[in-house]
């Protein structure tokens, strides 16, 4: 089937313009993105082509192989126990209070509950850090711990993602072991590569990055786990070995977020329906405050024994959500579990856990002695 | 006739980013502390968006790097223009929406002067890009030198 250029060059126009904005704004170039989606849906017609779904598909495997990456494993170690504790009560406190929030107001099946609840279990590591930075508290003993546990956070929601369809046998098992061995041996064969062929114009760092990427997450695939697992654990693996190589994880973020981001965005964006959002809102902020809340009673209490100076702020930061929770929510939909709707109203109430817990927490910036 | 003693400037912050109009800024604020014996504080703001930051705007390593240049650059603007002289200097690199930051400085060091640079954009380009220039002196509560 012929690509549709019209449809092409519009969504490669739209990226642009979100870009522009979102410096000239200073929003986020991913929340403009899938408002743009909306836009180019609802009001231009435009339709999500095969190209589009792959890349898309590609880019969510590559922001959670960047949001392993991005893990620091030193970090998780100095503050095992504090971090594992609360990375812990903000996810499963959230997920039990969303699915009891689904099942007293919604109909939506087990699944459909299940998928939607576990999006709105994380915690943005990128909203955290940037209001960390912005205050410039990311030295504090507290703000390694915050950040730390939203690891946890993280790594607890990308495993409970195969609790959406769970169907382990021996195959697993086996596959498990694959993936072990095969992640064990990628960075050093990565530092081989650097070594032997690196450097050049055909960028085979990179090459070999998307290739394992892409044979881990079929392998995962495969082995009844989610590919996103697969590539989010790879990225975990990759972190140390890519970071003594600057530039390639360099390179690996400019692709990522010049053209598979957007593409992600973008057409989690179309996939939205208005009208489903504009008749759902109440359940939509009801979502929230459930997130909210429960983010609230899993985390409040520790969150005042271990970072006294800022338990609110903590707090807060810890009920915000987007990138993390969007690719579970796309997941959801993809497998069946989430209709458009379900998809929509879960959608919103993660890009909404963006930006109201991240405007309460910045009324509660603890003061810097 | 005045001189730049009888302003009583103690404070200067001096905004620069790692772009060749840096050399100009420090130039001129180097010449005025020179003049005043007054504080320099260089300072230098790896952007973040004002409200919500997504994983594709905000990269530690990237961040990182950004810092990293931005310390370098510091130091061989200190070395190239204040080395030898009696002044306190102070350098930082403040993270956050350029413009807010720097006027949060600003305040909160109590400073009497603001030098930059600004980019001659036309409309167009200022529109896309926004004006940190025009927004400091827009809101400082201090003098702004825009250096050009």
């Amino acid at each position: 089937m012929p690509v549709d250029l019209y449809s092409t060059a519009l969504i490669a126009a739209v990226v642009v313009v979100t870009g522009i904005l979102s410096i000239r704004l200073r929003i986020s170039s991913s929340i403009l993105e899938a408002g743009a989606g909306i836009v180019l849906a609802s009001f231009l017609s435009v339709r999500i082509e095969a190209w589009l779904d792959f890349l898309a598909t590609f880019g969510g495997l590559m922001l959670t192989f960047l949001a392993g990456a991005e893990v620091d494993l030193y970090l998780l170690r100095n503050s095992a126990k504090k971090s594992f504790t609360i990375g812990s009560m903000a996810f499963i406190v959230p997920l039990i209070g969303e699915m009891v929030f689904l099942s007293a107001f919604t109909d939506w099946s087990f699944l459909a509950m299940l998928a939607a609840s576990l999006a709105l279990t994380t915690t943005s590591v990128a909203v955290v850090y940037s209001v960390l930075m912005e205050y410039e508290l990311l030295d504090l003993r507290a703000s390694r711990l915050i950040i730390a546990a939203t690891f946890v956070n993280d790594i607890l929601t990308l495993i409970g993602i195969n609790l959406i369809s769970p169907s382990f046998n021996l195959y697993t098992i086996a596959f498990l072991i694959i993936i072990a061995f095969t992640i064990l041996m990628l960075p050093k064969m990565l530092e081989f590569l650097v070594e032997s062929y690196g450097k050049r114009a055909v960028e085979l760092e990179l090459r070999f990055i998307f290739a394992s990427m892409l044979g881990v997450s079929f392998i995962a695939d495969a082995g009844r786990l989610h590919a996103v697992f697969g590539a989010f654990v790879l990225g975990l693996v990759f972190a140390n070995s890519i970071h003594n190589y600057c530039d390639i994880l360099s390179k690996t973020r400019s692709v990522t977020f010049s053209l598979l981001s957007p593409a992600f965005f973008v057409r989690a964006g179309m996939l939205i329906s208005l009208p489903a959002v504009v008749q759902n809102i109440g359940l939509i902020l009801g979502l929230l405050a459930a997130k909210m809340l429960s983010k609230f009673i899993g985390t409040y209490y520790f969150n005042k024994k271990w970072i006294p100076e800022a338990p609110v702020f903590s707090t807060m930061l810890l009920s915000t959500g987007l990138t993390v929770g969007t690719i579970t929510a796309a997941l959801g939909r993809d497998l069946g579990f989430l209709d458009q709707s379900q998809f929509s109203i879960a959608v919103t109430a993660v890009i909404l856990s963006a930006v109201v817990p991240t405007l309460i927490a910045k009324r509660f910036v603890p003061i810097k002695d | 006739m005045e001189s730049i003693e009888d302003y009583g400037i103690r404070r200067i912050v001096v905004a620069v980013d790692t772009s060749d109009y840096s050399e100009m800024v420090m130039a001129r604020a180097s010449a005025i502390a020179f003049a005043s014996s007054a504080e320099i504080h260089l300072i230098s703001v790896v952007a973040l968006p004002k409200l919500i930051a997504s994983e594709a705007d905000i990269g530690m390593q990237d961040v990182r790097t950004s810092e990293k240049e931005f310390q370098e650059h510091h130091k061989r603007l200190i070395d190239e223009y204040l080395r030898g002289h009696d002044l306190h200097i102070e350098s930082r690199v403040l993270h956050g929406d350029p413009s807010n930051k720097i006027l949060s400085y600003a305040n909160e060091i109590g400073a009497d002067l603001i030098v930059m640079g600004s980019k001659a954009y036309g409309k167009v380009q200022r529109f896309l890009l926004g004006g940190v220039s025009e927004d400091v002196v827009r809101n400082a509560k201090c003098s702004v030198m825009i250096a050009k």
